[in-house]
């Protein structure tokens, strides 16, 4: 990282975040790229142990904000904040990286040329000095120069107890808006955005959703991420039925679906071939058409 | 007087013949043993002594001199104690031998296996079903073998003779008579403990991946969360293997026979099943120690290997799997030379998700907290290479109680059995008995599998769906080969090919 040229940025300096300067104790950043404080920021954070789900969802609401002139805030974690980075850097749009070590490491090490992509379309920002390890105690730290110069902040996918949680809460502290996308109720990953959602955070399922939160009128057009699919007028369409309601084992749908289990076998197989379900640490998981 | 006597030794698990010379010459008393001895070997000397002296013959006051030939093999272990004292009692003058039992030990068609006791007694072997075979391949018309042992190398082909004393047995040779021999041991029938597919709850999909693996010998991997039911899926493989050939059974029983396993009596005709600790070390798993004795794998020779917990075990055991998983054997270099040792297994292996195990668990209140960092850490213990090797992976989740219900009364286990006994049948047929497809590469899978049109058609679109290059395409192939043969079907189907890339990782 010696290469990249980090600059220091303090609270009374031009071009500092304008709504991190008003938070209690505003920090000291250490600033490789352009920092763009002209346009609004959005925060958009979530699991490092996503579903395709969540990870397709942040990846298509990242870029569809990028595109509306938004910038897109997150934490540089693998799983929803890399997508969400990823989102809006395919989108042509700028992005946000506030990381939770020093700016000679990146941290996790498979986002090094993401951090690199972030530089150059973005900024990479930073609040500790160098030869800071990635230590669990920053962490939480760094969640709240996320939410602080940020507008609002969008928990995509969240377990109950989890970095994304704190940010929420950090945002709600500062004043910001919270929003949360819902998931299926039987997983675990999405329960902590439930808790928000019933926290009074909104409920947001497309980037409309988002933009008309920050009361951009931007003429909603109503088109929702669901899953849908042509009938094949076989076990693929119970297969996808079943999956909709979050990611199973081979076994788990051959027991919901009560067929033999080639037949289940053959079923995922083919769809995985054509791309309509994903596995992901093991589940069959039905991915989201665009 | 040279006399000389036919024995054998065990090399690795199999055994070699050796010859006992003994010269009886003017001099001072003593007794030098030569011939590449271990200690085991060299305490022979007092052992026969004794026992010569205990069984009412008089040893040598002469220069004694043994050699056991070839000189050059290392030799270990107490099996030459009988045919080291016959040599000695023939090749010795007055040593009251008898001239009938003198001139009968002339006959090199014979051989004699035993440990001594101080008093004359004789004691059951290791081995002796190697041994006894290795000396009816060498010609010998007829084997005195420990009474313990006798059953067991009966099953060599050669009439043997059990024996309990070294008296015993020089008036056997002493006599015209016929002497009783052992009958060769009758098969062991037990089915050996195995659990029944019907034991287990549903779990239908790791059932018909546990039911291909058995029909083509695949090895399979089991990953799920602790109390989903893994180990007893692993328990119930061996329960779907077709019985032992007679000539696989004769080199299982063989086997452990040496390893001093044979538990009861009998021919093992079941496959066996193995399954080490996840402390095991890589001795225990490939063999070895000072007298040598065959480790996990050789013991799991046309059987199981059962690994609970794959990535536990240490990284070199692991990595030593790979030669026997892709080739069937170990190759052991030693100090003295190379050992070829038989490894020929389906591997039936389980692994949790994570080291905390949870993920994946079905209810949220007791998560996996591991870091994603972590748990790839955790799965890359399993290094690519060995996961290439594997060809079905599966999911395993536990079944909740409210889809616990009867099982169908009766065996799951047997009608699979069946099935799998049919497809190794066409397999047989079409790649010579005994080679079953897990072993199929290069060109012999090229030709064996055969595609029809829809299937070769949509090839390309299934390997890059699923990533499929070098190692990863032959698993594919393999597997549906084998699903192709339990549908009794001369050509891979496109439905084979899918269902055979449902069981890939990922």
């Amino acid at each position: 990282m010696a290469k990249r040229s980090w600059r220091n940025l303090d609270p009374g300096d031009n071009g500092y975040p304008p709504l991190l300067r008003e938070v209690r104790q505003p920090p000291s950043l250490h600033v490789a790229g352009e920092l763009p404080v002209t346009a609004e920021m959005v925060a958009m954070v979530g699991s490092r142990r996503c579903s395709v789900y969540g990870e397709d969802l942040a990846y298509a609401m990242a870029g569809e904000l990028a595109a509306a002139g938004l910038v897109i805030v997150s934490g540089l974690a693998l799983g929803i904040d890399g997508a969400a980075h990823r989102g809006a850097l395919d989108a042509g749009g700028l992005t946000v990286a506030v990381m939770g070590t020093g700016p000679d490491t990146i941290y996790p090490y498979q986002h090094r040329d993401l951090a690199a992509r972030i530089a150059g379309q973005g900024a990479l920002v930073t609040q500790f000095p160098d030869g800071t390890a990635p230590l669990p105690g920053n962490f939480p730290t760094r969640n709240a120069v996320i939410s602080g110069m940020s507008l609002a902040v969008v928990v995509v996918e969240a377990a109950l107890k989890s970095g994304a949680m704190l940010t929420a809460g950090s945002a709600a502290e500062q004043d910001r808006l919270v929003m949360a996308v819902p998931g299926s109720v039987y997983s675990p990953g999405s329960r902590g955005c439930h808790e928000l959602i019933r926290d009074s955070a909104s409920l947001v399922t497309c980037a409309d959703d988002i933009l008309d939160e920050l009361k951009k009128d931007t003429g909603r057009t109503g088109r929702l991420p669901t899953l849908e699919w042509v009938a094949f007028g076989d076990t693929r369409d119970r297969v996808l039925e079943t999956l909709a309601a979050g990611g199973l084992t081979l076994d788990q749908l051959q027991r919901a679906l009560e067929v033999d289990p080639s037949e289940v076998a053959v079923a995922v197989s083919n769809l995985r071939i054509d791309g309509l379900v994903a596995m992901r640490r093991g589940l069959v998981e039905a991915r989201r058409r665009t | 007087m040279i006399a000389r006597v036919q024995t054998a030794c065990l090399d690795g698990v199999q055994a070699r013949r050796v010859w006992v010379e003994a010269d009886v010459g003017g001099g001072l008393p003593s007794v030098r043993l030569v011939g590449l001895t271990d200690r085991a070997v060299q305490e022979a000397k007092e052992r026969v002594r004794s026992a010569i002296d205990n069984s009412g013959f008089v040893f040598p006051q002469h220069r004694v001199t043994i050699n056991l030939a070839p000189a050059e093999l290392p030799k270990e272990g107490t099996a030459f104690d009988l045919a080291i004292a016959l040599a000695v009692l023939k090749s010795g003058a007055k040593t009251k031998l008898g001239v009938r039992a003198a001139r009968a030990l002339e006959n090199e068609q014979q051989g004699f296996i035993g440990e001594l006791g101080l008093d004359g007694n004789i004691r059951a072997v290791r081995g002796a079903l190697a041994l006894s075979s290795l000396l009816a391949e060498a010609g010998a018309l007829r084997l005195f073998v420990p009474s313990a042992n006798a059953a067991e190398a009966a099953s060599s082909g050669v009439p043997v003779h059990p024996v309990d004393s070294l008296r015993e047995v020089v008036q056997y040779l002493g006599r015209s008579t016929a002497i009783p021999a052992a009958e060769a041991m009758k098969e062991s029938s037990a089915h050996g403990g195995t659990l029944d597919l019907s034991e287990i709850q549903q779990q239908d999909v790791p059932k018909r991946a546990l039911e291909i693996a058995a029909a083509g010998g695949h090895h399979v991997l089991f990953t799920g969360p602790p109390g989903s039911g893994k180990s007893m899926l692993a328990r119930a493989f061996a329960g779907l293997l077709p019985d032992l050939s007679p000539a696989e059974a004769k080199t299982v029983t063989a086997i452990h026979s040496v390893a001093g396993l044979l538990s009861e009596p009998g021919l093992v005709r079941r496959p066996p099943l193995r399954s080490p600790h996840h402390s095991t070390s890589l001795a225990g798993l490939l063999g070895g120690g000072r007298s040598f004795r065959p480790g996990e794998l050789t013991l799991a020779h046309h059987g199981v290997l059962v690994l609970d917990e794959l990535p536990e075990f240490h990284r070199d055991c692991l990595e030593a799997l790979r030669e026997p998983l892709e080739e069937g054997t170990i190759r052991l270099s030693r100090a003295h030379g190379m050992r070829l040792l038989p490894a020929r297994f389906c591997l039936v292996a389980t692994a949790n998700p994570c080291p905390c195990g949870r993920a994946g668990a079905t209810s949220g209140d007791d998560e996996c907290a591991c870091p994603p960092e972590l748990v790839a850490r955790y799965q890359r213990k399993v290094s690519g290479p060995l996961r290439d090797r594997i060809d079905l992976v599966v999911q395993v989740r536990p079944v909740g109680l409210e889809r616990l219900r009867e099982n169908p009364h009766g065996s799951q286990s047997a009608p699979a059995r069946g099935r799998v006994v049919a497809a190794r049948a066409m397999q047989g047929t079409r790649q010579g008995p005994g080679n079953l497809n897990a072993g199929l590469s290069g060109p012999a899978l090229e030709e064996v599998c055969l595609l029809d049109e829809k299937a070769s058609a949509r090839l390309p679109r299934i390997s890059a769906a699923y990533g499929l290059t070098g190692r990863g395409f032959f698993s594919v192939m393999r597997v549906a080969r084998t699903i192709a043969d339990l549908d009794g079907s001369g050509v891979i189907s496109e439905r084979h090919l899918v269902e055979a890339c449902a069981y890939r990782s990922g």
